[in-house]
């Protein structure tokens, strides 16, 4: 009790999907405890992490929960969607059919996840320069084409992965500004029902108090 | 505490002509000596037959049968294979090099060979859920202990030592008269020599290198029917939506309503779903929880238990969240996931694991009953929702 990390403005929940083995428990543990194992253990359902950032003078608590790759878990691991107002969607940059199968992901979030969820999709790996088989340039343009943000990361090297989970997180809370404040301005108007449908973290954002409840 | 059986009270059983198999998982039940345990799982999955003049011509069987699969489903050109066969070698691929990380046994090119081709041809041959994420986990139990017992077949014959039991290496290229501690067939009595009880304390740093190919090929063989027996008696833990899983997960939730209702409390208002909790246990049969040298001492006594991996198990996944009771009473949510993701239980010994057990058998008999009343009762809900129109009807 007492920790920094229960003081916070907001919290978010994330996700983070895509294929096994493309890296997402390490760019978990490098983001939330500056770790990296090159031997981890395969995820089996769902873990879970939380670390807090500032971005534009607020406190973001994240709530990480990282999920199994492989497919016959997805039964277990969408339901762990809901709610969550951001996913990385990660694939390895080294192996082509990681990024083959984000469409796949892309579905599971439509099918399961909120709509307004925002999306940032994670080329990981980015260290193993001569294995690359995915061009940054390829990748953009996927992400272009479905409007998600995108970032390449290395997990082992560190690179990106602050950056990554920084935007995402800060892109979220500008979102949700701008909804709230559209909210705002249509509460007295007859459109309130747009204001309404704002639940990012609609639940979390008690200021400055512990979370403590549903997640 | 039930007493542990010595290699002696084992080597009596399993020097008999017809084993019989329900004294053997009594005292299985109880620990089985590092020495025997490759044998007596044997035996109690069900792989080497409980009469001794069968035992070496069905183990030749088996594993020629598991040869002929590596032929007809493994050793294939890759375009031989189905889209949905490559994903299943790709998943297989990425999960064997990540499994039992730190243990040089698994970090060894031949053993990671072998876990590729037993989970692969299991898969193959088990459609309806194919390889299935911590199945990985599940053979590297048993290939620790047939490697163990391998290493220590080549001791024995190196040596000429080392008296032990059970279950000997078949067509060995070695001559038979360097090997004069070695029973002469599997399941003979062993030799009654050499030091006793000696646990492989260097079960975790095993070295395959010195494996003939053909003896991996045999712990393959061995450990691919061992693990298939394991599963076949938990399949639906692994089928679309896990269903065998979500049921045991039911049976820990009533069983912790009744008997930690204040847990059970907690729990509840953290909202923290038991299947959160319970997910990983089951699914990988709490290997990842538990050191693996402690693992095999639970594993004994699941073994001998008829349905052990699925009608005791929950009673053990129970006992093993009550143990923790007092912690988790007093966590919340966050704190709560992060506790049951890495729980204290590294330096637990046989000690603990027997404590537990003992935990379980109690609620299995204060409760074993309870579902079968749960169904008579269902059974009685229908028939009166059933009489019940008809009466307003009539």
């Amino acid at each position: 009790m007492g920790r920094p990390d229960d003081e916070y403005d907001y919290l978010f929940k994330v996700v983070l999907i895509g294929d096994s083995g493309v890296g997402k428990s390490n760019l978990l543990s490098r983001f939330t405890r500056n770790e990296f194992n090159l031997e981890s253990k395969s995820t089996i359902g769902v873990e879970f992490a939380t670390k807090s950032i500032v971005t534009e003078g607020k406190t973001i608590k994240a709530q990480i929960w990282d999920t199994a790759g492989q497919e016959r878990y997805r039964a277990i691991t969408s339901a762990y969607y809901r709610g969550a107002v951001g996913a990385l969607l990660v694939y390895d940059i080294s192996k082509h059919v990681t990024f083959e199968n984000v469409e796949r992901w892309l579905k599971e979030l439509r099918d399961h996840a909120e709509a307004n969820i925002v999306v940032m999709l994670v080329g990981n790996k980015s260290d193993l320069r001569h294995l690359r088989v995915v061009s940054t340039e390829e990748a953009m343009a996927f992400a272009e084409q479905h409007n998600l943000a995108f970032i390449e990361t290395s997990a082992l090297d560190a690179s990106g992965v602050d950056t990554a989970f920084q935007n995402i997180l800060t892109e979220i809370y500008r979102l949700m500004n701008r909804k709230q404040m559209q909210a705002d301005t249509s509460a007295t108007g007859p459109t309130i029902k747009a204001g309404q449908k704002i639940s990012l973290g609609n639940d979390n954002n008690n200021p400055k108090t512990k979370k403590k409840g549903c997640c | 505490m039930r007493r542990r059986r010595t290699c002696e009270a084992f080597d009596e059983e399993l020097g008999r002509d017809i084993i019989d198999l329900d004294n053997l998982a009594r005292m299985a039940w109880n620990g089985v000596p590092p020495e025997r345990r490759r044998t007596v799982w044997m035996l109690l999955v069900g792989y080497l037959p409980a009469n001794a003049s069968r035992r070496e011509a069905t183990v030749r069987r088996k594993r020629g049968e598991f040869e002929e699969a590596l032929r007809l489903h493994f050793h294939v050109s890759p375009g031989a294979r189905s889209q949905r066969d490559q994903g299943t070698l790709r998943q297989i691929l990425v999960d064997v090099p990540r499994t039992c990380p730190g243990i040089p046994l698994f970090a060894q090119e031949g053993i990671q060979n072998l876990m590729i081709r037993v989970l692969y041809v299991w898969s193959i041959r088990h459609p309806a859920s194919g390889y299935v994420q911590g199945m990985n986990d599940l053979l590297a139990i048993f290939i620790m202990v047939f490697a163990a017992a391998a290493e220590a077949d080549l001791d024995t014959v190196d040596h000429a030592t080392f008296g032990r039991g059970g279950f000997a290496t078949f067509d060995s290229d070695l001559d038979d008269d360097l090997a004069p501690a070695r029973p002469a067939e599997v399941g003979l009595p062993p030799s009654r020599r050499g030091p006793r009880g000696q646990p492989h304390s260097h079960v975790e740093g095993l070295d395959a290198s010195r494996f003939s190919q053909q003896t991996l090929d045999e712990i393959a063989a061995d450990t691919y029917w061992c693990l298939s027996k394991v599963l076949d008696s938990i399949h639906d833990h692994y089928t679309h939506t896990q269903p065998g899983l979500r049921r045991a997960t039911t049976q820990v939730e009533g069983l912790l309503r009744r008997v930690d209702s204040d847990l059970f409390k907690h729990l509840m208002e953290e909202c923290m779903p038991i299947l959160q909790i319970t997910f990983r246990w089951i699914n990988c049969l709490l290997t990842r929880e538990l050191p693996l040298r402690v693992i095999m001492r639970l594993w004994d006594t699941c073994l001998a238990e008829t349905s052990g991996f699925e009608k005791f198990f929950p009673y053990v996944c129970a006992a093993f969240l009550c143990h923790f009771s007092e912690t988790l009473r007093h966590l919340q949510a966050e704190d709560l996931h992060l506790f049951l993701q890495d729980l204290p239980t590294k330096d637990w010994t046989d000690d603990d694991v027997e404590t537990l057990l003992s935990e379980a058998y109690i609620l299995s008999t204060l409760f074993q009953d309870a579902p079968s009343h749960l169904a008579l009762k269902e059974a009685q809900a229908s028939l009166a929702a059933m009489i019940d129109p008809l009466a307003r009807t009539g």
